[in-house]
């Protein structure tokens, strides 16, 4: 049929950044340092009570290379959390989406799970594991199973004349699963790694606050808060939120490579 | 409740009264849904033959069983009674076999591959070695008029070009049955014009059965060699119209006046079928 043959493909536009969107938040961020900044030094406020952000920023700096080894070794447990609970939720997901009401009722288990604060259970995972890293990787995987789980489960289950088309053409069930159930539901996983990641950061942190390894950030904020050591605590959690945005802008950056079909 | 034709069938073909052998064929072809108890007739004692490399459009107001019928074709659906052949085969054996290929209403490509990965998907389903399906995939996009469209998205296809792709989707399996479920309803007039003739050039080379759902008629005419007309609650053919347009049709063939004299007996049956005018 090339009696009408569509126009040649022109190359794909180069997409423009637009940074004004960026400027708002940015603008907002400078004037809250800024009146921080202002407070601690118009108003005396002892170092102790709060130290001023540039304080912060001196110390973080001062103290970078030992705050980057607890981080990674943060990191690292809430990783492995991460791993091993979104495994498991997928493994349930792909084994009970097909059968309406079992994965219903796990949903339901799942949404009650979410609504806790499982960080709570910490002294029981403790129990089974001891103040360790897999204490913190257990809670981590506990706190984010159920988040996967609802994702995945809404990704599989989506019915649609796709699967139908596969049916036409005689696909059987692990095909059907890998070439159209597992990338159809890519998107939902996306969004659960989203909530999770930054989620699981702040798990960790937390556990590792009641009890764990010496090395990581957690110990160190409540070794640093008991000792009255203001500034280093402060600095401590200064890595704690770039730990975790540098988690989720990763994981964003993933979402728009696997994604990048999405766009026109 | 009368029986359903599942058995296997042996190599029979059955033919037309001409002896040509047929490639669907629907004997007594009765569906019937149920929804909260109530019992819907949409297909009631349906008796259907298509010859070979036959293109048959089947038209009728909505309801009346079109998209049904198609589907039991297809083995998307199972007859409540009677028997459906594809090629001489049950439908299922014919899907197991790959004997058909199927364009929906709406593209149904897979968003996340390319058009070129889309139009290899049958072919990797069948596993067919990468080589052979990448070949077989670029021929039909070369056919549909894509050529240079391969590693694109669908998200960057305008509809019309999407349709193309799932055309090019339906044909990489090489069937020599085509069912098209109103595969251009949703396009405008103009885009739909063209694709109905890029239609009949790709019918003309590869000469596959073709059933055709649709909503237009002169879509319908233009297309055709029978035009089927079924009338809704239940679904029954009404009448078969022969379409004996001169071969190959072009974009004259509209101009043609025994093209009007058929659109519009194809309008009146439609009329007298739906109680009103169409």
């Amino acid at each position: 049929m090339s009696a009408a043959t569509v126009a040649a493909a022109p190359p794909a536009a180069r997409r423009k950044v637009d940074l004004s969107r960026y400027l708002a938040p940015a603008v907002l961020f400078g004037l809250f340092v800024g009146a921080w900044e202002a407070w601690v030094s118009i108003g005396d406020v002892k170092q102790l009570l709060l130290p001023s952000p540039h304080a912060i920023v001196g110390q973080f700096f001062d103290d970078f290379s030992k705050l980057f080894e607890f981080a990674r070794n943060t990191f690292m447990e809430a990783f492995k959390g991460v791993l091993v609970g979104s495994l498991g939720a997928l493994v349930v997901a792909a084994v009970t989406y097909r059968v309406a009401w079992l994965a219903r009722a796990l949903q339901s288990y799942a949404a009650t799970i979410k609504a806790l604060p499982v960080v709570a259970l910490y002294p029981i995972c403790t129990v089974f594991f001891g103040i360790t890293s897999k204490a913190v990787t257990a809670i981590v995987a506990i706190g984010v199973a159920p988040i996967v789980f609802a994702y995945a489960v809404r990704g599989f289950s989506g019915s649609s004349e796709q699967d139908e088309l596969m049916r036409s053409i005689s696909a059987g069930f692990g095909i059907r699963f890998r070439l159209l159930v597992l990338p159809r539901s890519v998107p939902y996983l996306m969004a659960a790694m989203k909530t999770a990641v930054p989620t699981s950061i702040i798990i960790a942190v937390i556990a590792q606050y009641f009890g764990g390894r010496v090395t990581t950030l957690g110990s160190y904020i409540r070794r640093e808060s008991t000792n009255l050591h203001t500034l280093e605590m402060w600095s401590a959690i200064l890595m704690s939120c770039l730990l975790g945005l540098a988690c989720f802008g990763a994981v964003s950056l993933a979402d728009r490579y696997l994604l990048r079909w999405r766009r026109p | 409740m009368p029986d359903v034709d599942t058995t296997p069938t042996t190599v029979d073909t059955p033919t037309s009264s001409l002896g040509r052998p047929l490639g669907l064929a629907a004997t007594a072809l009765c569906h019937t849904f149920v929804s909260r108890g109530e019992e819907t007739v949409a297909l009631d004692d349906v008796d259907l033959s298509v010859v070979q490399g036959g293109f048959v459009s089947i038209i009728g107001p909505s309801g009346c069983g079109k998209s049904t019928m198609l589907r039991i074709f297809a083995d998307l659906l199972t007859p409540t009674a009677g028997a459906a052949r594809v090629n001489g085969k049950n439908p299922h054996e014919a899907r197991v076999g790959r004997e058909f290929g199927m364009v929906f209403q709406s593209p149904n490509l897979l968003p996340w591959k390319s058009v070129l990965k889309n139009a290899m998907l049958p072919l990797q389903v069948m596993g067919v070695a990468r080589p052979e399906r990448e070949a077989t995939a670029r021929a039909m996009l070369d056919l549909v008029g894509l050529t240079g469209f391969e590693s694109r998205y669908p998200a960057q296809l305008s509809g019309g070009m999407q349709q193309r792709v799932a055309i090019a989707r339906a044909l990489s399996m090489r069937p020599s049955v085509l069912f098209m479920d109103e595969p251009f309803g949703a396009l405008d007039e103009i885009t739909r014009d063209r694709l109905n003739l890029e239609l009949m050039s790709i019918w003309r080379q590869l000469s596959p059965t073709v059933l055709f759902i649709t909503h237009s008629i002169a879509e319908a005419v233009f297309l055709s060699t029978q035009v089927v007309v079924m009338s809704p609650r239940p679904g029954r053919i009404t009448t078969t119209i022969d379409i004996d347009l001169p071969m190959p049709r072009t974009a004259e063939t509209r101009d043609d006046p025994r093209y009007y004299e058929l659109v519009s007996r194809v309008r009146h049956e439609l009329t007298s079928v739906s109680g009103g005018p169409v």
